[in-house]
């Protein structure tokens, strides 16, 4: 991965040193850019998942499956046809996240590395900085409003009685907001259930309990500078999906239930 | 079909996890190279990684025991933990705590709790007095059980021991300051701005009068005990990380291009030699009579002359040879970082004698 991750590392201590020395502002701004050169690949993959999902939903797909519940291998071959009359590439919806993947792991990546709370972490920075005057901008400022962004988040209130379990000793905020704006994308970016079976429907409800407990774990175990990461990813992620008009605010009413 | 949904489901987690964590090393988890430090009489090897700090019989490298009796939750070590004449083993931890262990029993006797960053380097101990220099940039003065006597605050993290002349402390911090602090008030007596982060230990030598600091622009300075001037100064290729060694009235250095250096020490600031290694150098060499060890971050590990000719060459693959080289007996050791073997031990024609892989 040394291959993204080094150019990543030496363009978000390029964007804090333009920034003033604000990393917590360079992870925003670079996770931002980052997300606008993937941009192209995030509307291929939307348009292919709807294309496929609509064709799913066609009444000439359910007969296939009807047809050829018994075998398989004849269903896969009629399946492709379909694929090739209606013009869609089945690895469409694919080969763009496979492409963002490594972009996205890379830029987590560098957010971690140049963060370098140890010596061998800050040994490792220094062996991929190749920015002039790298001297000058190390250690890194970490200090991004309440936040050390090398140390998990907790937000210290007087108020609160540091005996209190769990929250006396600080609030995790981040890994709060990282649940929340987790929830919120899965949520918002899930198709609607049409054309989905019981089995994909399941699999979507359980991603979006999971997977945001999942990332706010991380968030509240690990550096506030991956939880900010997390945070700016996914409303990030909302406002590219808002501005393609994409988001599915129906997934954010109750269910209702046939009578 | 619903166990097979939920392991496919655990097996994405794991897998997710697994890749963002990159299986730990180097890279999520904060770690760094085995702190060592060697009892008074010699006969036990304390070695600070991880989760405790494990005691060997320096001659076989075999495991005694473990501190503390009891694991704590969250804590690691790294930085050489520190032996007091009251009996305490003084543990930084990077759990942004300071503990004290009783040497016998291994229990926990007390733990210093107001820092808010990790503890990277070792506390210093002067008449009664514990310095711990914490990531937050602070230096805390504490008694000997653990109560806060005074603090110094710098503008950047601190990452290395304090030195000290017996009256005063010296600080060095990577807001690229030098501090000279009055012991037990921390009172500011001077400070001096270098240009660049500094990480490493101050060097006192009593001979000149000059305290040697290196810092990551590559100048390794001499400043006047009493006013902190710069007396002298010179240059390396490369940053630097490791203190520098004095023998003789020669200084030994490395730099994190890989260069090793001797200086006269507040002489010439053209170095006598220089010899280039392959890896970065990120502690002191060790010196002896006739030789200089020092290992690199390529997993070299060298042994050369006072005039700066290798000699002798050892290469271990995928593993960071850091940190400064301790001599016990005939033996040499030296922290290793990556995979299961903490430390390793060579005799002075460089043939690996044991190495240490931790038992919990």
């Amino acid at each position: 991965m040394d291959f993204i991750v080094i150019p990543f590392v030496n363009a978000i201590v390029f964007i804090y040193d333009l920034l003033g020395h604000n990393f917590g502002l360079a992870i925003i701004i670079f996770t931002v850019l980052v997300r606008l050169a993937t941009q192209p690949f995030t509307k291929q993959q939307m348009d292919s998942t709807k294309k496929m999902q609509e064709m799913q939903s066609s009444k000439k797909w359910q007969d296939l499956q009807k047809k050829y519940k018994s075998d398989p291998q004849k269903l896969q071959q009629e399946q492709v046809k379909l694929y090739q009359e209606m013009g869609i590439n089945p690895l469409g919806s694919c080969l763009p996240t496979l492409i963002q993947f490594p972009i996205i792991i890379g830029l987590y990546w560098a957010v971690t590395r140049a963060l370098a709370a140890s010596p061998t972490q800050l040994l490792t920075l220094i062996n991929d900085l190749r920015l002039p005057d790298a001297a000058q901008l190390l250690p890194i400022n970490n200090t991004f409003l309440w936040m050390d962004l090398s140390q998990p988040e907790r937000l210290v209130l007087d108020f609160i009685p540091a005996s209190l379990p769990v929250i006396g000793q600080g609030i995790p905020v981040l890994a709060v907001l990282v649940f929340i704006t987790s929830y919120f994308q899965t949520k918002l970016m899930t198709p609607t259930g049409a054309g989905q079976n019981d089995q994909a429907a399941q699999m979507n409800k359980m991603m979006t309990i999971y997977m945001p407990l999942l990332m706010a774990w991380l968030s509240y175990a690990y550096s506030a500078g991956l939880a900010l990461y997390f945070v700016a990813s996914n409303l990030i992620s909302i406002v590219q999906y808002g501005l393609m008009g994409k988001l599915n605010f129906s997934n954010l009413l109750p269910a209702r239930t046939k009578k | 079909m619903k166990k097979k949904r939920t392991l496919l489901l655990v097996a994405a987690f794991a897998g997710l996890s697994l890749l963002l964590s990159a299986c730990g090393g180097r890279g999520f988890v904060p770690t760094s190279w085995a702190g060592l430090t060697l009892s008074q009489s010699g006969e036990n090897l304390y070695v600070a990684n991880n989760l405790g700090i494990y005691v060997l019989d320096p001659v076989t490298g075999r495991q005694q025991q473990i501190y503390p009796a009891e694991p704590i939750r969250g804590a690691s070590y790294y930085a050489a933990p520190v032996l007091t004449e009251d009996g305490q083993l003084l543990a930084a931890a990077y759990n942004n705590r300071l503990y004290s262990f009783d040497l016998a029993t291994r229990a926990l006797l007390w733990e210093f709790s107001e820092a808010r960053s990790r503890f990277i380097a070792s506390p210093l101990v002067l008449d009664d007095v514990i310095y711990a220099p914490n990531a937050d940039g602070t230096l805390y003065a504490l008694n000997m059980a653990g109560e806060k006597l005074a603090e110094f605050e710098t503008g950047e993290g601190l990452w290395a021991t304090p030195t000290t002349d017996g009256s005063a402390i010296y600080l060095t911090s990577m807001d690229g300051r030098v501090y000279s602090l009055a012991a037990r008030t921390l009172r500011e007596n001077w400070s001096v701005d270098t240009g660049a982060a500094l990480v490493s230990t101050p060097l006192l030598d009593p001979e000149t009068g000059l305290l040697y600091v290196g810092n990551f622009a590559g100048d390794l300075l001499g400043l006047d005990l009493r006013s902190g001037r710069i007396a002298w100064q010179a240059e390396t290729e490369g940053w630097i990380w490791g203190p520098p060694a004095l023998a003789d009235g020669v200084l030994y250095l490395g730099d994190l291009n890989g260069n090793l250096y001797a200086f006269e020490a507040g002489g010439s600031t053209q170095p006598l030699w220089q010899t280039p290694l392959d890896g970065q150098i990120a502690g002191a060499p060790l010196v002896t009579e006739d030789s200089l060890y020092i290992g690199t971050g390529a997993g070299k590990f060298y042994a050369l002359d006072l005039d700066g000719v290798i000699r002798y060459t050892d290469t271990v693959d995928e593993v960071l040879l850091l940190g400064t080289p301790l001599l016990v007996g005939d033996l040499i050791l030296v922290g290793k970082v990556n995979g299961d073997e903490v430390l390793i031990a060579y005799d002075r024609n460089l043939n690996d004698r044991w190495v240490f892989v931790p038992e919990n």
